[in-house]
C-alpha cells in the first residue's frame, strides 16, 4: 500500500501544480509603482496594507514596483509605459501631468470618483486636487505627497552672529541685508565658507523669485513668454548679484547636490532655499544647530512655488477600476498618506493626515511647522504644459548661466529663454497642423527594407550551387539564419522604423498609429536648434580630446606592460579593471573623486594647481569626462598589447643594430606596424565616445548649462523625456551619417598612413 | 678589416641547461667563418650574442682590440643580415638602405651617394622606389643584404639568409655572396644549417652541437677529418655511414662484417662515406639491397647484411635492383674510427 501511494504523489504534485496555475490565472495582479524602497518606513506599511486590500478584494494580488530614487526617475514610468508593461497605478510628478493627459495616456478617474459615495474632495487640499484636473475638472488621479518652497533657517547661527531672526513677513532686502553680514572667512585662507544662503537653482526653486518680482514664467494663453519683461531681469539680477557679484550665496544647492550634505547642513549658511518639506527628512539628523523655516521673502508681492507628486492610472491599465480602488484605500487612505508626512518626504495631500500628531511632531523641527500652510494661499504650481519639460530644460542651461557659472548677464539669460521658449512654443503650435500619418507607412517601410535586403542576398550570393554543395549551403543558411533574425529584428527593423520616424512626429506614449507627419522638419529643426548645436560641440570636444588621450594613454601602457612577468599581469588586471565596471558605477565613483573637496583636488592642490569645479563648471565638465574616460583605456591597451605581441620581433632587433634608439625604434619601426590597431581603435574609440551617455546621465544630467549635454543624452532627453520620438530619430541619424562619414574619412585617409603586414615571409 | 674574436662565451637561461658553453673562436679580418648545425644547436644565439641583442652569461666578444661585450648593437659596428631579412615594411627600398646612415645622422648627401652606390653594386637601381611588399623573395634578400654593406661596417653577421628561397635562387645567391665576400673582404660570420652553402662560403666552418663546438676548421679539413662522430654525420650528403660494433684483437666485428685495422679494442663506431664504397661483384653473397633511389647522376642505394646497413653511392649509371646481393669493398685509408662512448676521432695504427 505504501509503495502505492509512494507512486500516486507525483501525480499529487502535478494535479496541485494545475490546480494553482489555473487559480493563479484567474488571480488579477495589480502592478502598482510607488517611491523608493529606501523610505523603508513607507514600503513595510504599503506592504502591509496591500495585503489588507488584498484580504479585502478577493484573487487579487498587488504588485508594489519601485520607482528608485535616482537620476532619470521621472522618465521611467514613460519608458515603461512606451513599452506597453501593463501598469496600473504609478507616480507621476505633476509638472508631467500635462505630458501625459495630452498623450491621452491616462485614465480619466472622474466616472470613478462620481461613482463613489465616500469620496469628500472636501478631505484634500483644494490647491492639491485643483491642480489634477483638467479643463473640464475632471480628476486624474490624487496627491501622494506636495509641498510649498519655503526658506530654512540656521537660527543657531543667527543668534550666534548677533542677528535678528526675521519675521515671517520679511524683505528681499532684509534677507540681502543678512546675507551680507553672515558672509565670511572664517579660517582666513582666502575663500569665503561662511555664505549667507545656500541658494537652490533649478526652475521650481526659481520661479518664485520671478513671481516675486511681479513677473511670470508665460502668459494667459500659455502660448508666449514672458522671460523678457523686467520683473524676470531683476530677479535673475538680483540672485546674480547674491551670488556672483557679491558673493554671499552658495551655489552648492543644485538639483544634482540635494542627495549630498550641503553647506546648509554643515551648519555653514544661514538660510537654505527656495526648497520643499523634504528638507525635514534630511535635516532630522542635524543636532549640531537650530533651525526653522520660514515663508520665502518678499519683494512686490508674496510667492511660492510648489512641488508634487501625484498617483494616476495608465491607459495601459488592466484593472483600472482596481487601481481605483487601491488609489482610494490604501495610496489615498489616512495610515499611508500620515506615514508619508511623518517621514519627513513631502506633506499628505490628505488635509487630516497633515495636520496629525504623527506628521506636525511637536518637539521636532521646524517649530513654525504652520508655515508651509500659511504660504499655500501665496503658493503656484508651474504652467501646466504639455512639453513643459521641455521648455524647462531649455531654460534650465541659460538659467545656469547666470547663476551657476555667473558668465551670462541676466538680461542676455531673459532674451535667449524667451527667444527659445517662443521657438518652441511656435514649434508646437504648427505641430497641431500636421497631417497624420497614413497606416501601413511603417509597417510598408519594413516590408520595403526586408524586401531590399532579400533582394541584394538573392543578386549577390553568386551561381547556384552544384548538387554537392547544395547541403552544405542549407546548412550554412541554417547556422546565418540565427544571426539574420536578430540583425532584421533589433538592428534593420529598428533602424528604418527610426528612419521613418525622422520624418514624422509622435509621443512613445500614443500608440505607433498615431503618428504625424513632418516632412524634413525635424531635420531643419536640428540646423537652429541652438541646443543641439551646444551638444555637437561639447561631443566632438569631447571626441577630439578624448580619443587622441585615451589612444596615446592604452599604448604608453601596452608599451610599459608588455613585458611578462607576475607584475606587469598585475598591473595589467588592475588597468583593465574599470573597463569591466557598469559605467554607472564608474559614474559614482568618479562622481566622489570629482567633487570640489574629492581626492583629484586635494591632489591638484598639493602641487599648488588650484581646484577646478569640475562638475559645475562649464569650461571644465568636459575635461572632466576626458579623464574618466582616461581611466578605462584598459580595452583599447589589450587591442594594443594583442597588436604588440605580433609585431615582428626582428624588426626590433635589426633597428637596434641598424643603431636607432628606443625613440627612433618606436616612431620608425614599432609605431608604423601598430598603425592597423591605431586605426581600429581610433574608429571603435571615435564611435564610443560620440556615444558617451551614462556617464553624463548619472553624474550631470547635461549640466551645468548645456555644457555636458552630449548628443546621446539630448537624443534620450527629446525621446524620453520630451517625448519627441522624431526629433530623436532625427538626431540618431544625423550622429549615424556624422559617424559613417568620419570612419569613411579615417578609413580612406588611412590609405596613406596605416601600413599592413607585407607578404609574410615565413620564419 | 677587423678581426673578430669570442673568448669563452656561455649562455644559459635556467641552470644547468647552457645554450651555449665555453665558445672560443677568432675571425681573422676578412675572413668568412660558417657556423654550421643543426636546429637548436645554439647557432642563432652565438650570433645574436656577437651582434649584441643577447648578452653572453659568461665570456667576452672582441672586435678588433675593442671589448664589446656590454656595447649596445647600434655601438658594435656590426650588421646583419635576417632570415626573414627583418626589412621595415612601411619604408620604400631606398629608405629601408638609408634607416642606418640616419640613424648615425650622416649629411644627407653621404647618405643618397651611398645609397646609391649600395644600390648599383647589388642591382637594386630600379626597385628603389617599392616598398618590400612589392618585392621577390631574392630582391628582398638583395635588399637586407645592401642595408648590411651600406653601413661599411667592421662585420658582417649573416643568419641563416637564404632558408627562405627555393633551391634554385639559393644556388644563385650563393654565389652573389661568395662573389660580394671577394669584392668587400669584411669580416663576416654566417650562420647556416646548410652544409652546402658551409662548404662552399666559408674559408673556415665551426660546426655546433649542442652547444658545444665540435671542430673549426678548413670545409675540406672537416669533410676529410671529422673530429668527431657527430661531425662525420652532419657533414657530407648523403652522411657518411656510421656502423656500431666492436673490435677484439684489432679486428672490428658488426654482425657478419668484420675489417681488420681497428685503431682501439672494444666498442668503436666504423665510418664509411657512402662514396667511398665500392662494388666488387654482384649476386652471391654480401650486402642485400633494400631500397635504391636513382637521381641521374647518382644512385643512393640502402644495403645490409645482418645488423650492418649500408649506404653506397654509385655512378648514376648503375642498375641496382631491390633484393640483390652486393659484395663491397672498402678502401683502408677511407676508414673513419670513432670511440664507441667518447665519439671523437681514432687514427687507425
Amino acid at each position: 500500500m505504501k509503495t502505492l501511494a509512494r507512486a500516486r504523489a507525483p501525480w499529487k504534485v502535478i494535479w496541485l501544480g494545475i490546480l494553482a496555475a489555473l487559480a493563479s490565472a484567474q488571480e488579477r495582479v495589480l502592478h502598482v509603482m510607488v517611491e523608493d524602497p529606501l523610505l523603508a518606513e513607507s514600503w513595510e506599511l504599503l506592504g502591509t496594507l496591500s495585503r489588507e486590500f488584498e484580504a479585502r478584494h478577493g484573487g487579487v494580488r498587488v504588485d508594489l514596483l519601485s520607482l528608485g530614487g535616482a537620476a532619470g526617475t521621472m522618465d521611467r514610468v514613460k519608458l515603461l509605459l512606451a513599452g506597453d508593461v501593463p501598469l496600473d497605478l504609478t507616480r507621476i510628478d505633476i509638472t508631467e501631468l500635462a505630458a501625459y493627459r495630452e498623450a491621452n495616456a491616462l485614465v480619466d478617474l472622474e466616472p470613478y470618483f462620481e461613482g463613489d459615495s465616500d469620496w469628500d474632495p472636501l478631505e484634500w487640499f483644494p490647491i492639491c486636487l485643483d491642480a489634477l484636473r483638467d479643463e473640464r475638472g475632471h480628476l486624474y488621479g490624487l496627491p501622494q505627497t506636495f509641498t510649498p518652497y519655503v526658506m530654512y533657517v540656521n537660527l543657531t547661527l543667527l543668534d550666534s552672529l548677533g542677528i535678528e531672526r526675521p519675521a515671517r513677513e520679511w524683505s528681499w532686502e532684509e534677507f540681502h541685508a543678512i546675507c551680507r553680514q553672515v558672509t565670511a572667512d572664517t579660517d582666513g585662507d582666502g575663500r569665503t565658507d561662511r555664505f549667507g544662503v545656500s541658494l537652490t537653482q533649478w526652475l521650481q526653486a526659481l520661479a518664485p523669485w520671478i513671481w516675486q518680482a511681479g513677473g511670470e514664467l508665460l502668459d494667459r494663453s500659455g502660448r508666449v513668454s514672458r522671460w523678457n519683461e523686467p520683473p524676470v531681469v531683476e530677479a535673475l539680477t538680483f540672485l546674480h548679484t547674491l551670488l556672483h557679484e557679491e558673493g554671499v550665496a552658495s551655489d552648492d544647492a543644485t538639483f544634482e547636490n540635494q542627495q549630498r550634505r550641503g553647506l546648509f547642513q554643515s551648519g555653514r549658511t544661514a538660510f537654505y532655499g527656495p526648497v520643499g518639506y523634504w528638507e525635514r527628512f534630511r535635516l532630522r539628523a542635524v543636532r549640531e544647530f537650530e533651525w526653522d523655516v520660514l515663508p520665502l521673502p518678499r519683494h512686490r508681492r508674496a510667492a511660492t512655488a510648489v512641488a508634487m507628486s501625484v498617483y494616476v492610472v495608465p491607459r495601459t491599465a488592466r484593472h483600472p477600476e482596481l487601481a481605483y480602488a487601491f488609489l482610494r484605500e490604501v495610496l489615498g487612505g489616512l495610515p499611508y498618506q500620515t506615514r508619508m508626512g511623518a517621514i519627513g518626504n513631502g506633506l499628505p495631500g490628505l488635509i487630516e493626515a497633515a495636520h496629525s500628531a504623527a506628521v506636525r511632531n511637536p518637539g521636532v523641527p521646524p517649530a513654525s511647522f504652520d508655515v508651509f500652510f500659511e504660504v499655500l494661499g501665496e503658493a503656484r504650481f508651474l504652467p501646466t504644459l504639455a512639453n513643459w519639460r521641455k521648455i524647462e530644460s531649455l531654460c534650465q542651461a541659460e538659467l545656469e548661466g547666470v547663476l551657476l557659472s555667473g558668465d551670462v548677464a541676466p538680461e542676455e539669460a531673459a532674451r535667449r529663454m524667451a527667444e527659445k521658449t517662443d521657438a518652441y512654443l511656435d514649434l508646437e503650435r504648427r505641430r497641431e497642423a500636421r497631417p497624420r500619418l497614413p497606416g501601413g507607412v511603417m509597417s510598408a517601410a519594413v516590408a520595403l527594407a526586408l524586401l531590399f535586403a532579400v533582394g541584394l542576398y538573392l543578386t549577390r550570393r553568386g551561381p547556384p550551387p552544384a548538387r554537392a554543395g547544395r547541403a552544405e549551403e542549407r546548412a550554412a543558411g541554417a547556422f546565418l539564419s540565427l544571426w539574420a533574425v536578430g540583425f532584421f529584428a533589433f538592428l534593420l527593423g529598428p533602424a528604418v522604423v527610426t528612419l521613418v520616424l525622422s520624418f514624422c512626429e509622435w509621443s512613445p506614449l500614443r500608440p505607433l498609429s498615431d503618428m504625424a507627419y513632418a516632412g524634413f522638419d525635424n531635420y531643419t529643426r536640428l540646423w537652429g536648434d541652438g541646443t543641439f548645436h551646444t551638444s555637437l560641440v561639447a561631443t566632438t570636444l569631447y571626441a577630439l580630446l578624448s580619443v587622441p588621450l585615451t589612444l596615446a594613454l592604452a599604448l604608453a601602457l601596452a608599451l610599459l606592460l608588455r613585458a611578462t612577468s607576475s607584475l606587469s599581469s598585475a598591473v595589467r588586471t588592475a588597468v583593465y579593471l574599470p573597463a569591466i565596471l557598469s559605467p554607472v558605477i564608474v559614474a559614482a565613483l568618479w562622481h566622489v573623486l570629482l567633487d570640489d573637496d574629492g581626492l583629484i583636488n586635494d591632489l591638484l592642490a598639493l602641487i599648488g594647481a588650484g581646484r577646478p569645479r569640475w562638475l559645475e563648471d562649464p569650461s571644465w565638465v568636459v575635461p572632466a569626462f576626458v579623464l574618466m574616460a582616461l581611466w578605462s583605456v584598459g580595452t583599447q591597451m589589450l587591442v594594443f598589447l594583442a597588436g604588440l605581441s605580433g609585431l615582428d620581433p626582428t624588426l626590433e632587433e635589426a633597428a637596434r643594430i641598424d643603431g636607432a634608439g628606443p625613440w627612433r625604434r618606436f616612431v620608425h619601426v614599432i609605431l608604423p606596424q601598430l598603425t592597423p590597431v591605431i586605426l581600429f581603435n581610433g574608429i571603435t574609440g571615435l564611435i564610443a565616445a560620440f556615444q558617451i551617455f551614462a556617464q553624463p546621465y548619472v553624474m550631470t544630467q547635461g549640466g551645468p548649462g548645456d555644457s555636458s549635454r552630449f548628443l546621446v543624452l539630448y537624443l534620450y532627453e527629446s525621446a524620453f523625456r520630451h517625448l519627441e520620438m522624431g526629433y530623436a530619430s532625427a538626431i540618431a541619424w544625423v550622429l549615424f551619417l556624422l559617424l559613417a562619414i568620419l570612419s569613411f574619412a579615417l578609413l580612406r585617409s588611412s590609405r596613406r598612413w596605416v601600413h599592413y603586414a607585407s607578404r609574410s615571409v615565413g620564419r | 678589416m677587423a678581426t673578430l674574436s669570442l673568448r669563452g662565451i656561455h649562455k644559459s637561461y635556467a641552470a644547468n641547461a647552457p645554450v651555449l658553453e665555453g665558445i672560443d673562436l677568432d675571425v681573422a679580418a676578412g675572413e668568412l667563418v660558417v657556423i654550421v648545425g643543426p636546429s637548436g644547436c645554439g647557432k642563432s644565439t652565438l650570433l645574436r650574442i656577437v651582434a649584441g641583442l643577447i648578452q653572453p652569461s659568461a665570456g667576452e666578444v672582441w672586435i678588433d682590440d675593442r671589448c664589446v661585450t656590454d656595447r649596445r648593437p647600434g655601438e658594435r659596428d656590426v650588421a646583419m643580415v635576417f632570415q626573414n631579412y627583418a626589412l621595415y615594411p612601411h619604408m620604400t627600398v631606398a629608405r629601408n638602405l638609408a634607416f642606418p646612415l640616419r640613424n648615425a645622422r650622416l649629411p644627407r648627401a653621404r647618405i643618397a651617394e651611398r645609397v646609391a652606390a649600395a644600390a648599383r653594386s647589388l642591382g637594386l637601381e630600379g626597385l628603389l622606389d617599392r616598398k618590400p611588399s612589392q618585392l621577390s623573395g631574392g630582391q628582398m634578400q638583395r635588399v637586407a643584404v645592401g642595408r648590411a654593406i651600406v653601413r661599411e661596417p667592421k662585420v658582417f653577421l649573416f643568419d641563416e639568409p637564404l632558408s627562405n628561397l627555393d633551391t634554385k635562387l639559393r644556388g644563385e645567391l650563393r654565389t652573389e655572396l661568395a662573389e660580394l665576400h671577394r669584392r668587400l673582404a669584411i669580416t663576416t660570420l654566417y650562420v647556416t644549417h646548410d652544409q652546402a652553402e658551409a662548404m662552399t662560403l666559408g674559408s673556415r666552418i665551426v660546426v655546433l652541437h649542442e652547444g658545444r663546438v665540435q671542430q673549426i676548421g678548413a670545409p675540406l679539413d672537416v669533410f676529410a677529418r671529422p673530429a668527431t662522430r657527430f661531425v662525420a654525420g652532419f657533414i657530407g650528403s648523403p652522411p657518411m655511414n656510421l656502423i656500431e660494433g666492436v673490435a677484439e684483437g684489432g679486428v672490428f666485428h658488426c654482425g657478419p662484417l668484420a675489417l681488420a685495422g681497428a685503431p682501439a679494442e672494444g666498442p668503436l663506431v666504423l665510418g664509411v662515406r657512402p662514396e667511398h664504397v665500392r662494388v666488387v661483384s654482384r649476386g652471391g653473397t654480401g650486402f642485400a639491397v633494400r631500397a635504391v633511389e636513382a637521381h641521374g647522376n647518382r644512385t643512393l642505394v640502402n644495403a645490409e647484411s645482418g645488423a650492418a646497413r649500408l649506404r653506397l653511392c654509385l655512378g648514376g649509371e648503375v642498375r641496382v635492383k631491390v633484393g640483390e646481393r652486393l659484395a663491397v669493398e672498402i678502401p683502408q685509408d677511407r676508414l673513419h674510427w670513432f670511440g664507441g662512448g667518447s665519439g671523437l676521432r681514432l687514427e687507425s695504427g
